[in-house]
């Protein structure tokens, strides 16, 4: 019994989030969809590179954010981001002030997977961003994909 | 970053302008005519970046933007239709793929999520109109888009 309560204390589920060439990762709740296929997606010009594009999801306005392109703006023209109508989008889920939750999607390039992490798995964040300390809110390696940082949503949604 | 409307508007008269696949409403207050592309003259020194056309005996400098909206040379665009806009202020031409006058019914306004801001946002609205999504904006910012660099 004790070992058991021990071992529930120390682990929970992760969503693994593949996004490009990295993997990072957000919590079990956080994600309430996802969407595969046929979407229209806005451009809204003059926003960032990487969440350059709208979407309506039940009733709610949506931003599409790029993770890949946030970690990698340099190379990339914004006609190249464009409609992109065909891949694989996460709706997450965030709290702000008091309750208030609030929806964001985010560019996957395969599905997501379920992913049990405990705490010995901690590790330092990937060297491919600097940012990671900005951006995520710890690390965990992973036997297949390596260190996968572990996304503050909210820093993500609503930076600033 | 707010999910719920931020007003709803039983009926709006607005100016569609298409870029692209970008699409903006401007308010229909600010439209003057709506010209054929050919009726812009090319600019006569290779440094200018604006075309002229003459609206009711006034000049009117002509931009041109790209689906992101950075300015772009007015020489040798492909733009079909030259808008006309003023606000008071001042007037312009804009060069587009199209233009037209449209009314939308029941209009949900919602902000531009927060993580879209930059330092040179022209679009602070996202207006919902029978699941079709607009960006919405002014002819001051766009005037303003000529005077700021763009920023990458």
């Amino acid at each position: 019994m004790h070992e058991t309560a021990q071992n529930s204390e120390s682990t929970c589920k992760a969503w693994l989030l593949p996004v490009g060439s990295i993997h990072v990762a957000i919590g079990e709740y956080e994600i309430v969809h996802v969407i595969a296929g046929w979407q229209r997606y806005i451009p809204v010009p003059r926003s960032p590179l990487w969440c350059h594009h709208v979407f309506l999801w039940q009733g709610h306005l949506l931003p599409l954010f790029d993770l890949e392109l946030f970690i990698n703006p340099a190379p990339v023209n914004t006609s190249n981001t464009n409609h992109d109508t065909r891949g694989i989008v996460a709706v997450i889920a965030y709290e702000i002030n008091e309750g208030e939750i609030c929806y964001g999607g985010l560019k996957l390039s395969a599905p997501p997977a379920i992913r049990v992490v405990s705490d010995d798995e901690i590790c330092d964040y990937p060297a491919n961003f600097s940012g990671w300390d900005k951006t995520a809110l710890s690390c965990f390696k992973d036997p297949v994909a390596g260190p996968v940082p572990i996304l503050d949503i909210q820093k993500i949604f609503c930076p600033g | 970053m707010k999910v719920e409307p931020q007003a709803n508007i039983d009926a709006k008269e607005f100016v569609k302008l298409t870029f692209g696949k970008t699409r903006i409403l401007l308010p229909a207050e600010e439209l003057l005519t709506i010209e054929p592309g050919n009726s812009v003259s090319q600019p006569q020194d290779v440094n200018d970046i604006h075309g002229r056309i003459t609206i009711n005996h006034t000049d009117i400098h002509v931009y041109a933007f790209d689906d992101d909206l950075r300015l772009q040379p007015v020489m040798d665009n492909q733009r079909q239709v030259c808008v006309c806009l003023g606000n008071g202020h001042g007037q312009i031409g804009i060069l587009c793929d199209d233009a037209n006058a449209i009314t939308l019914n029941e209009i949900k306004l919602r902000d531009l999520p927060a993580c879209m801001h930059t330092n040179d946002s022209v679009i602070f609205a996202i207006a919902e109109n029978n699941n079709n999504l607009y960006c919405i904006s002014k002819t001051a910012d766009l005037v303003q888009l000529i005077n700021t660099p763009y920023q990458d």
